[in-house]
């Protein structure tokens, strides 16, 4: 492959800090303009940036930025596209959404400000994550993506959110540190081998192959506990249903969308590559990730919180991408990758659809006290119950082709149980969507509008743009899958070509 | 062989000041015990990097001084003063607690001692000294996580983080001291903006639950 010198990789990681610089400089209290205004300008030539880099690296080359090794194959490249493009629709969510809460006096324009300026520092946080070739690296670029998103968790600084915050910053941390151990682990024990080449991601290969048996599987297994926790992973999970349903609600939409895959990234990154040489890896990645898909889909189906729904289910979603991503073989990682891109959309269409729902009642959230917001909201309930429907698993929607995909990897790989538990986790996801879209949108309200009851009308035009373009490209995906084939199959040659060489 | 002396009889006194650190109620003391142990292992960086004459351990040392042995405790002790002083009431008695640590600590350090080959098949860990070294640098990681396990103070539980991440300190010492020094800014920067975050929290947790008592963050458990 023809590797080629490009400053873009790192514009995408400075750009969004100088907008985030702009931001507390010149955002002024009384004018939406300079906070929102800066904010979606600086994350609109970002999105473009990235475009422009995924279409060299989808056109064959490998782009490098000398001095600061950042490294950008197609994996790399398509992590960048959906890491902007999402960040710029829940931008574009959040103009509306916000202007309501600091309305109502959740939050003032000063605290927006931080809002706005933290959002895009997590942006430039992501795309290093995705880039960095260095493994040490990789795990600073995660934490500081932690600690960017720590303060807009428990940004309305209520009780709740400050337990989401504290516990979110703990606990990934401590998860995160084990991975640091793995990754020293492999490194001490590769580097009277390789030297200090054994630190690169693109060697991870050779990495695998040449050291002692012990000291690989336990690194994995560090590496693995700690990429789960940042996924969010049963038993790994306590932060995650806590922190994504404190949030903001765009914020949510970004947890769920975007932070949690880093987790995957990296796994794909690191463990997949273990996985051809060592058996013993796509049996333990199988075993946490089935029984983590179950336990949260059963914990979802138990909520009666909207949000925290969504969160637990967010669990056993990422967990098919784990699963996938941990055989290790192509159509594993394939299929990984796949659901892992779905997920990211839907997801974040769901939240933001919750979000349009909290806007309209005024921050209702249970799903017991809703009802009936069909007849009022109707792009809002179309683009839920087609989310809802998209995660289930139902076709012609584009969750179905992945998990598809991944049940005929885990035939392949003879995982026989781990594939009954993945349909069946399915089925549950299936229903426990549709319920809650049911209850929310369908059934009769639990007071009726009368008796003081719910008040809801459309969200304005600006908040459901985001969702129609989330919804639009989820029933493009699943209709025509041959748009995306092409980059998720450069993308998983990109995560195999790195045991090979 | 005085300097390899040297570096075993440091370790030891790491582990002490982490068990100070733990194990003593009031906040501000223990942060003390922290700051300490903080610079007894940028003692060790020093020492360490003369042995073995690696120049760049000695920025290593500086930056550790810096971010641990000024940063933390400086943050640390800052917010001690907003919360109550004496740390809300462990489990276990103060002489089980400790009698029960060094235990555990007797015994982790053993296994650790015989088993460290797994964790590093290295040949620089023929010499005792960096073995005892490493074994030492895990027990302290067990330390830490044994405070986050086991104590329900916001603040207390701070500190054990902060004893995890200097084990992680004298781990990456142990087994990668060729890392450059860029990396170990960054991750210390990690550390130091993470600690930052949760002392903030903890201080605005104690300012609306009147209690810095993690088992009443409850809220959310439903």
């Amino acid at each position: 492959m023809a590797q080629s010198e490009s400053l873009l990789p790192l514009f995408l990681i400075l750009w969004p800090l100088f907008g985030a610089i702009l931001i507390q400089l010149f955002g002024q209290e009384r004018r939406q303009l300079t906070r929102e205004g800066i904010a979606i300008a600086v994350m609109g030539v970002q999105l473009a940036a990235a475009i422009a880099q995924s279409w060299s690296v989808f056109s064959g080359l490998l782009l490098i930025t000398a001095g600061s090794g950042l490294r950008v194959d197609a994996l790399s490249a398509l992590m960048g596209l959906l890491i902007n493009g999402i960040t710029l629709l829940v931008l574009i969510q959040s103009v509306r959404y916000m202007q309501k809460e600091e309305e109502h006096g959740f939050t003032s324009p000063r605290r927006l400000r931080l809002y706005y300026a933290l959002i895009l520092i997590f942006a430039g946080a992501m795309n290093w994550t995705v880039t960095t070739s260095h493994l040490i690296l990789l795990y600073v670029a995660m934490e500081a993506s932690t600690l960017a998103t720590a303060l807009l968790v428990a940004f309305y600084r209520k009780k709740a959110s400050l337990e989401a915050g504290y516990k979110y910053v703990l606990l990934v941390m401590v998860g995160m540190t084990f991975s640091l151990l793995g990754m020293v682990i492999l490194f001490a024990a590769a580097q009277p081998l390789l030297g200090s080449k054994a630190l690169l991601l693109n060697h991870m290969g050779e990495v695998a192959r040449l050291i002692p048996r012990k000291a690989a599987l336990l690194g994995v297994a560090f590496m693995t506990v700690g990429f789960a926790t940042k996924a969010g992973l049963v038993p790994f999970h306590a932060w995650l249903p806590d922190a994504h349903s404190e949030a903001p609600s765009p914020v949510s939409a970004l947890l769920s969308g975007l932070i949690i895959k880093l987790g995957a990234y990296a796994l794909a990154r690191t463990v997949t590559i273990f996985a051809p040489a060592w058996h013993g890896i796509p049996l333990f990645i199988a075993i946490l990730a089935s029984a983590s898909m179950l336990i949260g889909i059963i914990m979802a189906l138990v909520q009666d919180d909207l949000k925290r729904m969504l969160a637990f289910s967010s669990v056993s979603q990422i967990s098919y991408v784990f699963m996938g991503l941990g055989l290790g073989s192509y159509l594993g990682i394939y299929g990984g990758l796949f659901h892992l891109v779905n997920h990211t959309l839907i997801k974040a269409l769901l939240f933001l659809s919750t979000g349009a729902v909290m806007y309209a009642t005024g921050g209702v959230r249970r799903i017991s006290q809703l009802g009936g917001l069909a007849k009022t909201m109707p792009v809002t309930s179309f683009c839920f119950f087609l989310g809802a429907l998209a995660l289930g698993g139902l076709p012609p929607l584009n969750a179905f082709l992945s998990k598809f995909t991944l049940f005929i990897a885990l035939g392949e790989a003879r995982l026989w149980w781990a594939l009954v538990i993945a349909i069946l986790t399915g089925l549950l996801t299936l229903a426990c969507l549709v319920r809650a879209a049911y209850m929310v949108f369908w059934a009769p309200a639990a007071l009726p509008e009368e008796a003081g009851g719910l008040t809801a009308h459309e969200v304005p035009f600006l908040m459901y743009v985001s969702m129609a373009v989330l919804a639009g490209l989820s029933l493009l995906i699943g209709l025509f899958p041959n748009v995306l084939y092409p980059l998720l199959d450069s993308a998983t040659r990109a995560v195999l070509a790195v045991w090979i060489n | 062989m005085i300097a390899g002396q040297t570096l075993v009889t440091l370790t030891m006194a790491i582990l002490m000041a982490s068990v100070a650190a733990v194990e003593i109620r009031k906040l501000r003391i223990a942060a003390w015990a922290y700051l300490t142990q903080s610079l007894l292992i940028c003692l060790l960086l020093i020492t360490y990097a003369w042995l073995t004459a690696n120049g760049s351990l000695y920025l290593w040392a500086a930056t550790c001084l810096l971010t641990k042995g000024i940063i933390i405790p400086w943050l640390l002790l800052r917010y001690i003063k907003r919360v109550p002083q004496i740390e809300h009431k462990p489990l276990l008695g103060f002489a089980l607690s400790v009698i029960l640590l060094g235990l555990m600590m007797v015994a982790l350090y053993r296994i650790f001692y015989r088993t460290i080959f797994i964790m590093a098949p290295v040949p620089a860990l023929l010499e005792t000294q960096v073995r005892s070294l490493l074994a030492g640098a895990c027990v302290v990681f067990c330390l830490g996580l044994w405070t986050l396990l086991s104590r329900r103070d916001v603040i207390k539980t701070v500190i054990g983080l902060g004893l995890m991440e200097n084990a992680v300190h004298l781990i990456l010492l142990a087994l990668a001291p060729q890392l450059k020094e860029t990396t170990m800014i960054g991750i210390l920067t990690n550390v130091v903006a993470a600690i930052f975050i949760l002392l903030y929290l903890s201080a605005d947790i104690y300012r609306l639950f009147g209690s810095t008592d993690s088992a009443r963050l409850s809220e959310l458990k439903r």
